[in-house]
This record gives structure tokens, C-alpha cells and sequence, in this order.
């Protein structure tokens, strides 16, 4: 790491010596390939600033005869980067030296890209994390996203909420919450499930305000820019295969703490008793009710007697659904993953053609998805390397099918109830599938039945079976490039890129599924002359397609130029567009019937009476509509950076955005972005007199962010609807309100930085901290309705966010056997400073922590835990207890009109303000064993509880059991006892009690990677180069967590899963 | 642009290159057609009635058991007419309205911004009256739930409602008068009467007709007998026409159908749980007034064994409540104007070509004398206009002219009344309106 210029330094200083002894001394060595660990017979040694040269022999080894004294010797070879070391004579052992394969160089010296230009980490005066080949590689997922997890400084994995990572925290309230994803110098359009990671050379991710002022308005959130790989210059054929397999554990159901069958069935028995579901029985859109409260209704109308009722309940109470689930739901996901590169180059030229086919069987049953990539790469230099011809072509086939019932969200519908009674059974002894009562009372479906309806029943396992719902997407991107040198200073170029996406979806619905039967059974009208079918007794086919494309344009000149040997001076300035654009159709057919193509024609205009609920009337549920939508951006752009004197660096830039943002005035549709950074390597100074620390450079950025909610406009806008209801007719919705004064988000961003190496590279680092300022934030002001709306958005909020991300590689032992250390740590501290208008209690109680719409409160982080001051269980009664007037108090009503957002108890960020990772790798012989444990810290969960409701909590938490049930309870629990009359308020005061929320500070072991390398290196006599056999297992859990919930802080519906993965790298 | 220069090669020109609408279906509403679909929004914004009153009216009741159950405090609230009638300091039957007067004021200042061509003339004046309409119908459905009962006569300061004449939504908000409110009222029904189209095919959308019946209804619930005669009998010019209800198969399970002829106006209530529910019994004493011989019992009742009569249909011809115009409501609403105005032949006439499409056999109907009529005319307005928020108006006119009506909720032990011309019998303003706008909330 940063040997280049530790070396270079070194050099200096080497200079101004005089070799002075006679006596000569051999400097031997080898070389070998940096990678693979081959030899490279025919190396050329040359010692610098002499005629001295030699050749490796074919065993890659070497020996010169020199005096005494320090020497710089140069080695190159051909398709290698030739590299400089120092030795000084007499030797004590001899030298090992290694070449990287040009392909790689850029890895192997740091160089970080920026998309628009690749710069070596030492002159970047930025905020940029660079993650290598084998970082990338190190995690297996199909997902290249979430290999970034644990090993980028301030970037965080959102659990829940609307952005799934955020880098340095969340930039906006409402605007676009994504980071910009930039692949081969372009921002992708596609869907990130589309990229192979192992196509993947290399990331950078960009985290401050040098970002935005190179990728412009879409960079707010930062940018991530992957570098494809790519051949490599005057190199023999290579070919590398990737294959790997990994299983992840099944869910299980029984991880939420939801009550059992037993609790259930008393809680039903209950309510009967009460009468509760007196409405439902008689409900006129034929309401299910549950096979307890049918038997119950058997018993009371005197169907069966009380022996019969009893024997029936006590075998349904036997048996939990939640079995089922994990049992034929629920499996274990299984991934499998094969790659193959091919690698090469000539004197002019270099290719790399790939291929890959991913498989993923999804943990739920009846998912599944396959993956065909496909690219090939070529760079071509011609005209005596003045013109640089790059093409690349990259195709991405996928399936998907999605014919899965989530057991998770599985209800019987209209009960209100939100999960499946427990006691369900979805297979028999023998193994049949079984229907569940679902939509409609079971007497109606048997009744209906007989009335010559088709059967109505739903078993959801028949059911998974006779879906037919998948994707078939092809994703397509060509990329162009030019560069020419006009000069040896002055260099232009241009990019072009094309993008096409098409998708067609097609979900066939045949008369097996209980989709088809419903509609058909809803609409079919009982006349004079019998029964009459609306809708076509048939298979109903939705399809869908969906087409995108964009293209990309960037022209560029750029300026080097070095002078006196002291600066040096690069320029860039150019020029982009990018017009994005997507339409879609769908439609649905009717009576489809697969042998012959044919369909049916229905009414779509007529209101029919539906079956099951007579009053009542319907159209035809229709699919058919077209949308479309178009992004455009232009933008300018110039980026200035100068050294003096390798030490100091100075770096500007400046970009203008505009983009067509609807009904607004064209000067308010751009928005002027600029940075401004400056870096000082102080260890090349004079007075610097670290030995131990050879290498110390501090660094700076200053400049804007911007971003921009494209839903927003400065004038009414309005939506407009194919079809209303009632009449047919187009109708439009207004989307927002006129906001004459909206304009850009910006977000000042201030960088600084320290980067440090030891000698010899033992320990290096780097220190980072940040000020964040979000200016003229969208923000949503609740209205008073009177106005006609009930929010409002516009530029209204102003944000502070402070941290530090600081990354640390120790390598501990160096030898035989090797230990090294990855640490990295990242706090984020972010702070609403200016909201003007405050959300009422119950939505910052509700959603503050979470939610699809974020809750500003001046002063706190904008994900927040808020909650209720708890004064304990009244040990009379079990009621939960609030303060009013700071008396324990249960006149919970008025505790909650007394309670002003102010009077919350804030009870701490709801996302981690600390987090990291640190990783331990080792290495013996062959054999390299890394882990890694990732941490989070600094924030607050609301653990679950039972909510009572108006029916007893049916269904709900398995606290239930823990509830207050006679005085001297109150001692042991804090569940509040069952209230006899529904009582929002009081669950409200229980479920948002301080008691109930909890630090979410844990340290899980992320994963462990085993791995054994074979280089043919060592023994000649193996048919490859390389290979690499690893066992990988992810996601292993908690270790240690604060609170004493049971349940992992980060998963709270569904266990994390655990993931085991074992493949094989070859090169050949 | 600077940047086009150089990028000429691949787009020929840049002019317009980020004019293009970022999405197909997006507008800024400027044309005709657009404000015409944004009065087309019948189902999300403009057909939609407040239903808090007919929660209040007492003209159902149901068990205790399925009061404490009813899934929002709003709708218990409103039943026992408390203080809380709000679900989490909103309120639908607020918020709804003043969303129907925000649409309108966006057409309204649409058309007043656009230079009208002569062949759009017709159009425009269509919408612009249509417009006006739906503010005057979500003002007068908002003034007769938030605002004190005053008789046209009146003039006494009383609060009012916050009057939005623009579509300015930071237009500063503060509670207009009352007098202010029925001016701006009957200024809007006045002008949208010159402008709507004589007929309209789409029931969601107003007609000459639907004005004056709406004319006739703002008069009437403000005791302004005359008045509403006078738009009454305009309207009764249209001939306004009834289904024969003697003639339909009492089992029929949806007798009127949607859009169906005694639609004036289609508009339904807020749909709340109480609507469809089977517990949601039809008050006895109401139930009493209906004869052996009245075909509405049949039609608009059903017994489905849970101890008492359900709703079965309405004019929506939908499972929810009606909350428009009927030409019904003209009928009845004329008679009782004649009734009190002394011409009981011609009310008794009027009464008798309703009833003859709901009684069989009906009796020729004739009055003795005015208390005779106005006590049979207010019967049959009872049996006639219910379940479609009237009741309510009606219980807070009638009181104030001395009916002395006491409405009583029983749950369980618990007896609630609600006195004549109560307080209660104006709702609270939701929260959410008090804390943002800081209008003065109604005294309980």
C-alpha cells in the first residue's frame, strides 16, 4: 500500500548520496506475478541511473553484482507495471519482488476512480472509500449492494424505512434518498439486482461534497462507482472461473412472539361469549369466521352438543399453523452462482469477455429467479497509443417467478385480523392440501356451491401450485468511448452509452387459482334464465410490459501538464446528457385459454351486482393502462487539480445541473454545485522527522450537495386517471399544491482528514470527520385542512449532521504466518435544526422512528424514539397508568390531550449513530482464515407488545400471557391487564411506554471465510495457475446485545438468516 | 446552453430538450379539458358527503357490545354526540369538504386565467358553474354540521366557517360569520344557476336542476319557507320523476340501482363502519310510522335475524349510504313550503303524486287544516328522506321552531340525551385544524 510513494520518497532522499566502497556484493532476488504468485522468467532487471541490467532466469530468479551502497532497480516485463525498489548492499536476504498484471495496477496502488477520472489515492483531497477485487469478492451474494455492508466507512444498512442504505446518513427528508450508482463511467439506470458482482474489478464509494460537484444533482446521497474488469495489455490468455453455491437457513414462523393456538381459542371462546361476532355472523358481505367460532355457532344453534363442540376445539387447538409454515411454506434459499471470465491482450489492444448465470430458489415457496450476464470489453489503442478506442457490451437476462403466499401477511380477509388463526391446517394426515377459511363464510361457500357456483374454496398450498406469475426481463448496455491526445498535455474524449430495458410480466390466472374462481363466483348474476357469467368462466391472463432506455453523452477535454519538477496541473472541463425514458403498458384478457390463444370479450362499462353481496354493484376489475415518464439532464462541468511540490494539493470543482423538473421556470431547474479542497502531505516537508511514520497527509473538501423531489412543482399539478369509477370518465387527482417558491435542496458538506502509514506499511489509516448542513430540505408541513390539503411540501427543513468515519489496516504478524487487522468505525450524529411545524404526538409516538413518511422535530435526529412517560400497572385493576398532572393517572384520554409533542420523553436516535466492523484475517501456507464482527450502536428500538384492541388481543403478542390478572401481578409484569372495552388510548399508553423501548447496541459475527490456495508456482505441476476452494458462512448472529429482548435488535419479524456458502476460483 | 454547443452532434437541437414532462400522465392543470377532469374526480373528492350527522341523527341504534367495538373513536364519539369526534385529531367529514372547495377554487381561478376562445365559451361557463356548485354544496354540508342553526332572518353575529375564495392554500385562515358564509353560499348557487347546462347525463355532475334543488334545500334549512318554495317549484318544472315502488318485487335485492331516476344529485356518505354493519338496527319508533300498505319497508329494510331491521338499499344503488339529491327530497320539501304557506290542496297534491309510488292503494291525500298537513308532511319526510344526512338538518330546524325533539342513546345502563338546539348539536372542528390554523373552536 502506498509503496509508490514511500519509495519515491525514499528516492529523494537517496540523491544526494555518494556510493563510496570498491568491494562488490551479488543482489539477488526473483520475481515473480503479484497475483497469481507465478514466476516470471525473462523479467528485465535494470539498476536506475546505470548501464547494469540482467534477465530473470526461468525460474524467475536473478543475481547482479554491485558495490556497496543503495541502489534503485527498476524491473519490468511485459504486460506487468515495472516497479522501482530500493536495496542496499550487502544484502541480508535475498530480494522477493513482485509485478502486477497492468490490468490490475489500478487495485493494487489505490487509485480510486471517480467515474470521470482515475487519480491516485495520494492526490485525491477527497472522501472516497475504495474497496478492491478481493473485498468485493469476499462476501457472496447475487447482490453487489450488499457486499458493501461492513467494510465502507459511513455506510449503513437500513432496517426498515423507505431507503435501504444511506452513506453518512440520510441527506434528505423527502427527496430522492438513493446514493448514485456509476458503472464504467456512467450512472446506471437499470435495476442493481442486474449487475454480477463478479463482473466487479473494483468500487469506490464517494462520500462528500467532491462527489456531487463531479456527478452533479444526483449525487447528494453519494455515489458508488464500480469499475468493471477489463484484459490487460500483452498478455497471454486468461481464464477465470467463479462457482459457488450457498443455502441460507428457512425462516421461521415461530420467531415473532405471537400467541399459540390455546391463548387463541380462549380469547375466541371469550368474545363469543360476549357476542363479538353477532355482526360478522350476519355480516352482508358474508365475512368468514373461524373454524372455533363455526363450531361455536354449531353448539349454540344445537347442531352438535357440547362433547361433539369440545372434541372438535380441543383437535383444532392441537395443531399450529406455524408448523405448517416452516413445513411447506417456508425452505432453506438456495444460491448458486458460475462465472467465467476470459482474459487478454496484444501489444494495441485488450478484451475480457464474461459470462454468468446466477440461480436463486427463494426461502419462500413458489420464487424463484435466474440470471444469464453476458459481457465483453475491449479497449483499443491505435495511431501510436494516441487514440484510445473502449467498447463494452453487457447483457443481463433474468426470470423471475413470483407465485408465492407470504405466511407472514396470510389473513383471513375482512376479520381484521392480522395473521392467520393459528390453528389452520394447510396439509392432512395423508399429506392433502387442505383449505383455510379465508374470504367468505364457510355455510355461503357450501351454499353457493351448490347453487352451481365454481368452487370458492382457498387452500393456500393448491393455490401456490396453480399460479402462473412471472418476469422476463433482458437488460441491454452498450458503451462507447474515444480519447484522443491532441498533445502530450492535452487530451479530448467522449463517451456515449445506451441502456434498454424491457420487461414483460405475465401472470396467468387459470381457473385453478383462487383469484379466478373469486372473480368469476363475485360477478356472476343470478337472472330468470339461470346464472350468468359477467366475467368468462376461464383463465384470466394480466400482461404487462414495460420498456426503458436511456442514453448517455459526455464529452471532455482534459489538461495535464507537469513543469520545473515541482507542478503539476490537471484540468477537465465537459459537457453531458442524459435522457432517460420508460413507458409501460398492461392489460388483462379474459376467458384466455392457453391451447388456442382465445379470449373473450366482457363488459367493462355496466355495473353488475355482485353474488355475495347483492346491494351492492361492480365494473369489471380492468387492467389495462399506459404510462410513461422521461428524465432529462443536462449539466456543464469543470474539475481543476494542482501539486506543488508532491505536497500540496489543491483541487476545485464546479458543475451545473439542470434537469426538466415539471412546471417549473427554466432558471429554477438548474442548480450550481462547486468544491473546493485542498491536501498537504506533511511528511514530505523538511522539518518532518517521523521515521516510524513515514507517510502523513491532512486533507480538506468544502462544497454543496444537491438534490431535488421530482414529484414537486412550482405550480399545480395534477394526475390525470383513465377511468373514474362512477362515470368512466378520465378524472385527474392533484399531486401538489402550487409552490411558486420551491427550489434545490443543497447539503454543504466539510471534510477532514488525516491519512497515515507506518513504516513498512504495518499500520495505516485514515480519519475522517464531517459537517453536513442540509439548506432548504423538503420538508412536509402538516396544513390545516381547511385549506384543502393536510400536508405540504416544500423547502422548509434545515438539517446538521456531524461524524467520522475512520478506517485502520494493522498487520499484526508479517512471515510464515500472517495476521492482519481491518477496523473500521463510523458515528453519525444527525440533527433537525429547522422544521417549523410539528406533527402531533400520536404520529411522532407512531412513526417517528419508522416510517413511510419522516417526522421532523427540531432538535432531534430525524428517525427518533419517542415515548410516554409509564407510571406502572394499577395494582387494583391491571390498568396501564400515565401522569396527568404528574399523578399516576387512568383517564387515558385526557393524558393524551394534555400531552404536547414537547412533553414526549425522547428516548434516542432510532437508527445506530455508531457502527463498524473490524475484520481479522490470517494466513498460513495455503490456508487464510478471516472473520469479521460488525457493531452497532448508539440507538433505540420500541420492543412489541400485545395490543388489545377491541377483541382481547386476538392474535396478537404472546405477552398475553404475561398480562396482569389478580392484584399482586403488578409485582411481576408490566403487561396490563385485558381491558373489557376496546380502549385505544390504553393500548396506546402501554404499547408507547418507556418501559417497552430498548437499546438496540449489539456486536454480531457478521461472517467467517476459510479458504485454501493452490499456485502452480509452487509446484509447477498443477493444470491451472491458480485456485482457490473457500467455505463461507454469513449472518451468524448476535453475540452481544444490551437489552435483554430476546429477539435480534435489527430483526424483528422474521429471523436473520444465516447463510453458508462454499465455491471455487480457478484461473488458468 | 453551453452544453447543448457541444453535444450538438448526437441531439440536433436543445431547444425543448427539458421542456419534456417527466411523466405521461402528469398536467398542470391550464385547459379546459384538465380543470373538466379534475371535476371528474366523482369517487375520491366531489361525490363524497359528511355522514357525522346522520351518526348523530338517531335514527338507528345499535348494541352496546358493537359500540365499544366500532373500530374508530370518531364514529362512538359522534353516536353519543361527545367531544372527541375525531379519529387521531382528524376528521373526514371535515377535511373532505374543504378538499371539494380547494378543487374548485383551482378551477375557478384556472378559467378566470385562461383567455377563453368563442367555441370554448359554452365549456367554460359549464365548468365555471359546476365549480361553483361543488363549493356551495361542501360549504352548506359543512355549515349545517360546524356551525349554529340560524333562520334566515337571523342577523345576529354567529361564528362561521373559513371562507376560501382562492386556490391560494396560504391564504391566511380565520372563521368567516355565518351571515358570510350562507352569502357566499347562495352567491355561488346563484351564479352556478346562470352556468351549469340545463341537462347533464352524468348523475355526478350538476344540471340546472341540481342547483335549484340544492337552491331550495339552502333556503329550507334555514326557514326560509318562501325562498325555497320559489326554487322548488322551478325545479318541480322539470318534472322530476319517482319509481313506482308498488311495482317492484319486494325481495329485490338492489330495488333502485345506481344513477337511478330519483337521482338529482349522486353524492354518498362518508363511508363509516355503522353502514354496513348487520348490528346497525333501524330505530323502532321510526319504523312505527310506516303503514301495512307502505312498500318502502320491503325495499329499504331488511331482517336478517339479528334482532332487529338493517338497511338493506339505497339510492346509491351501492352498499353505501346515499348523501345526495333525490327528487324526492323536492317533493316533500315543496309540499311542506305550500303546507305553511297556506295552499294545502296544492301540498297535499304534490305529497299525493310522491305517495302514490310508495303506498298501495294509496287514499287520496287532503288536509284539514295547516297543523294537520305539516304533522302528516314531516311524517312522510321522516319515512321518506332518511339515512342520507336530511334527518339532521331537519332535527336542528324543526327545533328551533319549537318541535322539542329528544334524541336518547341507550348503552346498556347508560341513557345519553341530546336537548333541543344543544350546543352538541354543533360538532366539535377537529384538532388538526384547531392546532395548525388556530381558528376558534365551536363552545360544547
Amino acid at each position: 500500500m502506498k509503496r509508490l510513494f514511500t519509495l519515491t520518497l525514499v528516492l529523494v532522499c537517496l540523491m544526494g548520496k555518494q556510493a563510496i566502497s570498491q568491494q562488490t556484493f551479488p543482489l539477488r532476488g526473483k520475481v515473480i506475478d503479484a497475483v497469481s504468485g507465478e514466476e516470471l522468467p525473462g523479467a528485465l532487471v535494470k539498476v536506475s541511473d546505470s548501464q547494469r541490467a540482467t534477465v530473470a532466469d526461468a525460474s524467475g530468479e536473478f543475481s547482479i553484482r554491485l558495490e556497496e551502497g543503495e541502489y534503485e532497480i527498476i524491473l519490468s516485463f511485459i504486460g506487468y507495471t515495472p516497479q522501482k525498489y530500493l536495496v542496499k548492499l550487502p544484502q541480508s536476504e535475498p530480494l522477493k519482488v513482485t509485478l502486477k498484471p497492468e490490468g490490475l495496477s489500478m487495485a493494487a496502488v489505490e487509485i480510486v476512480s471517480t467515474g470521470y477520472q482515475e487519480l491516485p489515492r495520494e492526490r485525491a483531497t477527497g472522501s472516497f472509500v475504495f474497496l478492491d477485487k478481493e473485498t468485493v469478492s469476499r462476501r457472496i451474494t447475487p447482490n453487489f449492494l450488499d457486499r458493501l455492508e461492513d467494510v465502507t466507512p459511513g455506510l449503513t444498512f437500513n432496517r426498515g424505512g423507505t431507503d435501504p442504505i444511506s452513506i453518512r446518513g440520510r441527506s434528505t427528508i423527502f427527496a430522492n434518498n438513493r446514493p448514485l450508482v456509476v458503472i464504467d463511467n456512467f450512472p446506471y439506470d437499470g435495476p442493481l439486482e442486474n449487475i454480477n458482482p463478479n463482473d466487479i474489478e473494483s468500487i469506490s464509494v464517494l462520500r462528500d461534497a467532491a462527489a456531487a460537484s463531479i456527478w452533479g444533482a444526483q449525487a447528494g446521497n453519494g455515489v458508488i462507482v464500480i469499475t468493471t474488469k477489463s484484459g490487460s495489455f500483452s498478455s497471454p490468455v486468461r481464464v477465470d472461473i467463479t462457482s459457488n453455491y450457498s443455502i441460507t437457513d428457512r425462516p421461521d414462523a415461530f420467531y415473532p412472539q405471537l400467541m399459540g393456538p390455546e391463548t387463541y381459542i380462549d380469547i375466541e371462546k371469550q368474545l363469543f361469549g360476549r357476542g363479538f361476532y353477532t355482526g360478522t355472523e350476519n355480516s352482508i358481505a358474508r365475512a368468514p369466521l373461524s373454524p372455533v367460532v363455526e363450531t361455536l355457532i354449531d353448539l349454540r344453534e344445537g347442531r352438535i352438543n357440547q362433547g361433539q363442540a369440545d372434541a372438535r376445539i380441543s383437535g383444532l387447538a392441537a395443531h399450529d399453523v406455524r408448523h405448517d409454515f416452516n413445513a411447506y411454506m417456508y425452505r432453506p434459499r438456495i444460491h448458486n452462482q458460475q462465472a467465467i471470465t476470459v482474459s487478454g491482450g496484444g501489444q494495441n489492444s485488450r478484451y475480457s469477455i464474461s459470462g454468468g448465470y446466477d440461480k436463486l430458489v427463494s426461502e419462500l415457496l413458489g420464487n424463484d429467479n435466474g440470471r444469464y450476464t453476458f459481457s465483453v470489453k475491449n479497449d483499443s489503442r491505435l495511431l501510436k497509443e494516441k487514440l484510445n478506442i473502449t467498447s463494452g457490451l453487457y447483457v443481463v437476462k433474468s426470470s423471475s417467478n413470483n407465485n408465492s403466499i407470504n405466511p407472514a401477511t396470510l389473513t383471513m380477509q375482512a376479520s381484521g385480523a392480522e395473521r392467520l388463526y393459528p390453528y389452520a391446517r394447510l396439509r392432512d394426515e395423508n399429506g392433502n392440501k387442505l383449505p383455510i377459511t379465508y374470504e367468505y363464510r364457510r355455510d355461503f361457500i357450501l351454499e353457493s356451491e351448490r347453487n352451481g357456483l365454481l368452487d370458492w374454496q382457498f387452500s393456500p398450498l393448491q393455490d401456490i401450485d396453480a399460479r402462473n406469475n412471472s418476469i422476463e426481463a433482458l437488460d441491454l448496455r452498450m458503451n462507447l468511448g474515444a480519447e484522443y491526445s491532441l498533445h502530450k498535455n492535452l487530451v479530448v474524449s467522449a463517451n456515449y452509452q445506451y441502456w434498454q430495458n424491457e420487461s414483460t410480466g405475465s401472470n396467468l390466472n387459470s381457473t385453478e387459482t383462487y383469484f379466478t374462481r373469486n372473480l368469476i363466483n363475485r360477478l356472476t348474476q343470478v337472472t330468470e334464465q339461470g346464472l350468468v357469467y359477467p366475467v368468462p368462466v376461464g383463465a384470466i391472463l394480466d400482461r404487462s410490459q414495460g420498456r426503458s432506455f436511456s442514453q448517455q453523452l459526455r464529452g471532455l477535454v482534459r489538461y495535464n501538464n507537469k513543469w520545473k519538477g515541482k507542478h503539476d496541473l490537471s484540468l477537465i472541463g465537459g459537457a453531458e446528457l442524459r435522457d432517460l425514458s420508460s413507458s409501460s403498458f398492461s392489460n388483462r384478457f379474459f376467458g384466455f385459454d392457453t391451447e388456442t390463444g382465445s379470449t373473450s370479450v366482457v363488459d367493462l362499462v355496466n355495473f353488475f351486482n355482485l353474488y355475495h353481496m347483492p346491494n351492492s354493484v361492480t365494473r369489471i376489475p380492468n387492467l389495462q393502462g399506459i404510462s410513461g415518464n422521461v428524465e432529462r439532464f443536462t449539466s456543464v462541468f469543470a474539475n481543476a487539480g494542482y501539486t506543488y511540490a508532491d505536497r500540496y494539493l489543491l483541487s476545485l470543482s464546479a458543475r451545473k445541473d439542470a434537469s426538466n423538473i415539471f412546471g417549473v421556470d427554466t432558471n429554477l431547474r438548474g442548480v450550481p454545485l462547486w468544491s473546493f479542497g485542498a491536501g498537504w502531505i506533511l511528511s514530505e516537508e523538511g522539518f518532518y522527522g517521523l521515521d516510524w511514520l513515514p507517510f502523513l497527509k491532512l486533507r480538506f473538501t468544502q462544497g454543496y450537495n444537491g438534490n431535488v423531489d421530482r414529484t414537486l412543482s412550482a405550480q399545480t399539478t395534477a394526475q390525470i386517471f383513465g377511468d373514474s369509477f362512477l362515470t368512466g370518465r378520465p378524472f385527474a387527482r392533484i399531486q401538489n399544491p402550487p409552490n411558486p417558491l420551491l427550489r434545490w435542496e443543497r447539503i454543504s458538506i466539510s471534510n477532514f482528514a488525516l491519512d497515515f502509514e507506518s513504516r513498512n506499511g504495518r499500520l495505516s489509516g485514515t480519519f475522517e470527520y464531517y459537517i453536513k448542513n442540509g439548506i432548504d430540505l423538503i420538508g412536509e408541513a402538516p396544513f390545516a385542512p381547511s385549506s384543502g390539503v393536510s400536508q405540504f411540501r416544500g423547502n422548509i427543513a434545515s438539517t446538521n449532521t456531524k461524524g467520522m468515519d475512520i478506517n485502520i489496516q494493522s498487520f499484526n504478524l508479517t512471515g510464515m504466518f500472517k495476521w492482519s487487522t481491518n477496523y473500521i468505525l463510523s458515528t453519525v450524529n444527525e440533527k433537525i435544526t429547522d422544521y417549523e411545524i410539528m406533527a402531533s404526538p400520536g404520529q411522532y409516538l407512531t412513526f417517528g422512528a419508522m416510517g413511510a413518511v419522516p417526522l421532523p422535530f427540531e432538535g432531534r435526529p430525524l428517525y427518533s424514539v419517542y415515548a410516554m412517560p409509564w407510571a406502572g400497572l394499577n395494582p387494583d385493576n391491571g390498568n396501564p397508568r400515565g401522569f396527568l398532572d404528574g399523578e399516576p393517572s387512568e383517564n387515558y384520554a385526557a393524558i393524551f390531550a394534555n400531552t404536547t409533542a414537547d412533553d414526549l420523553l425522547y428516548m434516542g436516535p432510532a437508527r445506530p449513530t455508531l457502527f463498524g466492523a473490524v475484520r481479522n484475517s490470517f494466513e498460513y501456507k495455503n490456508i487464510s482464515l478471516s472473520f469479521t464482527l460488525a457493531y452497532r450502536a448508539g440507538y433505540y428500538y420500541r420492543r412489541e407488545s400485545i395490543i388489545y384492541g377491541s377483541n382481547f388481543g386476538l392474535g396478537g403478542h404472546s405477552d398475553y400471557d404475561l398480562r396482569w390478572k389478580q392484584p399482586g401481578d403488578e409485582n411481576l409484569t408490566q403487561v396490563p391487564s385485558v381491558p373489557q372495552t376496546g380502549n385505544f388510548n390504553r393500548d396506546d399508553l402501554y404499547r408507547f411506554a418507556d418501559i417497552l423501548v430498548e437499546r438496540g447496541d449489539h456486536i454480531r459475527l457478521r461472517d467467517i471465510r476459510l479458504a485454501y490456495r493452490l499456485n502452480n508456482s509452487d509446484s509447477g505441476r498443477l493444470p491451472f495457475r491458480n485456485a482457490e476452494v473457500f467455505f463461507y458462512a454469513d449472518n451468524l448472529g448476535v453475540i452481544w446485545k444490551k437489552s435483554s429482548d430476546p429477539l435480534d435488535p435489527d430483526f424483528r419479524n422474521l429471523n436473520q438468516l444465516k447463510n453458508f456458502s462454499m465455491g471455487l476460483n480457478v484461473s488458468f | 446552453m453551453k452544453s447543448c454547443a457541444a453535444l450538438l452532434l448526437l441531439f440536433s437541437s436543445c431547444d425543448g430538450f427539458l421542456d419534456e414532462k417527466p411523466s405521461l400522465s402528469l398536467v398542470v392543470p391550464s385547459k379546459l379539458a384538465d380543470f373538466e377532469a379534475l371535476l371528474n374526480n366523482d369517487n375520491q373528492v366531489f361525490n363524497i358527503s359528511p355522514a357525522i350527522g346522520e351518526i348523530g341523527s338517531a335514527d338507528y341504534f345499535t348494541t352496546v357490545e358493537r359500540w365499544e367495538t366500532y373500530s374508530t373513536q370518531l364514529e362512538r364519539e359522534a353516536y353519543i354526540w361527545g367531544d372527541e369526534v375525531h379519529a387521531n385529531g382528524n376528521m373526514p367529514d371535515w377535511a373532505t369538504p374543504f378538499q371539494q372547495i380547494f378543487y374548485a377554487n383551482v378551477v375557478l381561478d384556472g378559467i378566470a386565467a385562461l383567455n377563453i376562445s368563442s367555441e370554448e365559451q359554452a365549456q367554460a361557463e359549464r365548468l365555471k358553474g359546476t365549480a361553483l356548485f361543488f363549493r356551495a354544496n361542501a360549504y352548506h354540508n359543512l355549515m349545517v354540521l360546524f356551525c349554529p342553526f340560524a333562520r334566515f332572518d337571523d342577523t345576529s353575529d354567529k361564528l362561521g366557517l373559513p371562507i376560501r375564495a382562492s386556490s391560494n392554500i396560504q391564504d391566511p385562515i380565520t372563521r368567516a360569520s355565518l351571515q358570510e358564509v350562507k352569502d357566499f353560499i347562495k352567491k355561488d348557487l346563484e351564479e352556478a344557476l346562470d352556468l351549469v347546462p340545463e341537462t347533464e347525463p352524468m348523475k355526478t355532475l350538476p344540471s340546472k336542476l341540481t342547483v335549484l334543488s340544492l337552491l331550495m334545500r339552502v333556503h329550507f334549512m334555514e326557514a326560509d319557507y318562501s325562498k325555497a318554495l320559489d326554487y322548488g317549484l322551478l325545479a318541480m318544472e322539470y318534472s322530476p320523476e319517482l319509481i313506482d315502488l308498488t311495482a317492484l318485487p319486494q325481495s329485490a335485492a338492489n330495488p333502485f340501482g345506481i344513477f337511478n331516476k330519483e337521482v338529482v344529485f349522486y353524492s354518498h356518505l362518508n363511508p363509516y363502519n355503522y353502514f354496513n354493519s348487520p348490528l346497525t338496527f333501524v330505530d323502532e319508533n321510526l319504523l312505527e310510522l310506516y303503514g301495512d300498505d307502505d312498500s318502502r319497508v320491503g325495499h329499504f329494510f331488511i331482517d336478517r335475524g339479528t334482532g332487529g331491521l338493517n338497511v338493506k338499499a339505497f339510492h346509491t344503488g351501492r352498499n353505501l349510504w346515499f348523501g345526495g339529491i333525490g327528487t324526492n327530497e323536492i317533493y316533500l320539501t315543496v309540499s311542506e313550503c305550500l303546507a305553511r304557506d297556506g295552499r294545502l290542496e296544492e301540498a297535499a297534491q304534490i305529497l299525493e303524486s310522491l305517495l302514490e309510488n310508495r303506498i298501495f292503494d294509496l287514499e287520496p291525500v287532503t288536509f284539514e287544516n295547516s297543523t294537520e298537513a305539516l304533522d302528516f308532511i314531516l311524517k312522510e319526510r321522516r319515512k321518506e328522506l332518511l339515512f342520507r344526512g336530511i334527518r339532521w338538518m331537519d332535527l336542528r330546524r324543526l327545533n328551533e321552531e319549537g318541535a322539542g325533539i329528544i334524541l336518547t342513546r341507550q348503552l346498556g345502563e347508560n341513557t345519553i340525551t341530546l336537548s333541543p338546539n344543544s350546543p352538541r348539536y354543533v360538532f366539535p372542528l377537529p384538532p388538526s385544524e384547531v392546532e395548525r390554523s388556530g381558528i376558534e373552536q365551536n363552545p360544547r
